[in-house]
């Protein structure tokens, strides 16, 4: 399974990496939305777990660029330190599966994505 | 007297002024470039260290909070052991530390507070706190406070009571982050008054950290302070504490002023509202 990890905090995204590459997982990390947005046009994969907040691209533009312009169903998780309930509403409204609100455990995030994984396959 | 104006009168000092002030200005000159790039070279090596360090710690930090690898063994591991004496290595080490524990939860984040304690991080916290510099102490409070040291918390109450704005503010947050309400009751002997970028400081920490038991807030509105009552009704209106309204009522049949009396009466009006 191949996941797209976009997150510009780089410590939590390489934890992030090992973790979920210790559990199977084939992760392309990028720091940069628009240099995941190119991987994601370029490649295939499984999921994106994406930042909301980042250099490039936000990770709404993604979700947004995604469903609407490669028109991929895709899951896409969205993480992030923004706790305004409109912000969750939005990133659903776009298009987005899951909405975490950080500070995320690594275990429930693991659930989470194998729980879209499977209800996708 | 004569004899000054008579050199002065003779320009036989122009020359070497001239050449005196060329030197003195090529030569500070020279020292100032120097001093840039010693200055800018330190900041590129610590860059490049930082790099290289982050990556050794981002796989120590996997051993311990994903593989549950006890901090005993890492320590005796000869990889490690060499870095965690580097004082550079540990300051990025608490960065990434605190860096983490904010973005995880659960008992990863429990991990990590374990960690702190165990590679003795929270040492060098706790010598922040007695550094001069206002900016380090705030460093160090903001760090025990995101482990969740309350053992901290009598040093940095003291600490609230500087007369630095902002150390002022970074600690009473730290303290309400830490116990709660029990965090500011010691405002209510507060002597001077508490501004309005303070009070709103303390009502958004108590939004951010969700405190549950707000047992105390109304001991506030006893208060000989003025400030300190009306941050009590701000609370009290803000955090929509509807249990403590007895107390805003009782304050409005004896309030010390009348913009006191006003404010307890918008917040009776506000809450009853909202009930």
């Amino acid at each position: 399974m191949k996941i797209v990890l976009s997150e510009d905090n780089e410590i939590l995204r390489k934890s992030l990496s090992f973790f979920l590459t210790s559990k199977g997982f084939t992760v392309d990390q990028f720091s940069d939305g628009q240099e995941a947005l190119d991987a994601i046009e370029k490649n295939s994969y499984d999921l994106i777990l994406t930042d909301i907040n980042m250099p490039g691209k936000s990770g709404m533009e993604i979700t947004q660029y995604v469903r609407q312009s490669i028109k991929s169903d895709i899951p896409i998780i969205i993480f992030t330190s923004s706790g305004v309930e409109q912000t969750e509403l939005d990133s659903f409204d776009l298009g987005a599966n899951e909405f975490i609100a950080k500070p995320i455990s690594p275990a429930v995030l693991l659930v989470r994505i194998n729980k879209l994984l499977n209800t996708r396959l | 007297m004569v004899e000054i104006w008579e050199l002065y009168k003779n320009s036989n000092w122009v020359e070497p002024f001239l050449i005196g002030s060329i030197c003195l200005f090529v030569g500070i000159s020279t020292v100032l470039y120097l001093l840039i790039i010693e200055s800018r070279n330190r900041k590129i090596k610590h860059e490049k260290l930082r790099n290289e360090y982050e990556q050794i710690i981002v796989e120590l930090m996997y051993s311990v909070v994903f593989m549950d690898v006890p901090f005993s063994s890492v320590k005796e591991e000869q990889n490690y052991a060499m870095f965690l004496k580097n004082t550079y290595f540990r300051e990025v080490l608490t960065e990434s530390v605190i860096n983490l524990h904010k973005n995880y939860d659960g008992v990863y984040a429990i991990k990590l507070e374990q960690f702190y304690k165990e590679s003795e991080l929270i040492n060098n916290s706790f010598k922040k706190l007695k550094n001069y510099k206002w900016e380090v102490k705030c460093k160090g409070i903001t760090e025990l406070s995101e482990m969740n040291i309350t053992d901290a918390f009598d040093i940095i109450i003291n600490i609230s009571k500087s007369k630095n704005k902002t150390l002022k503010i970074t600690a009473i947050n730290a303290c309400i982050k830490l116990v709660g309400v029990k965090g500011i009751i010691h405002l209510t002997e507060h002597p001077y008054p508490i501004d309005d970028w303070t009070q709103v400081n303390i009502i958004n920490a108590f939004k951010k950290h969700d405190i549950g038991d707000t047992q105390g807030v109304e001991d506030l509105l006893e208060s000989k302070n003025t400030t300190v009552v009306a941050l009590g009704l701000k609370l009290i209106k803000e955090l929509k504490l509807t249990q403590k309204l007895p107390h805003v009522k009782q304050l409005t049949e004896r309030a010390p002023n009348t913009l006191i009396q006003y404010e307890a009466q918008s917040v009776l009006q506000a809450l009853n509202v909202n009930l």
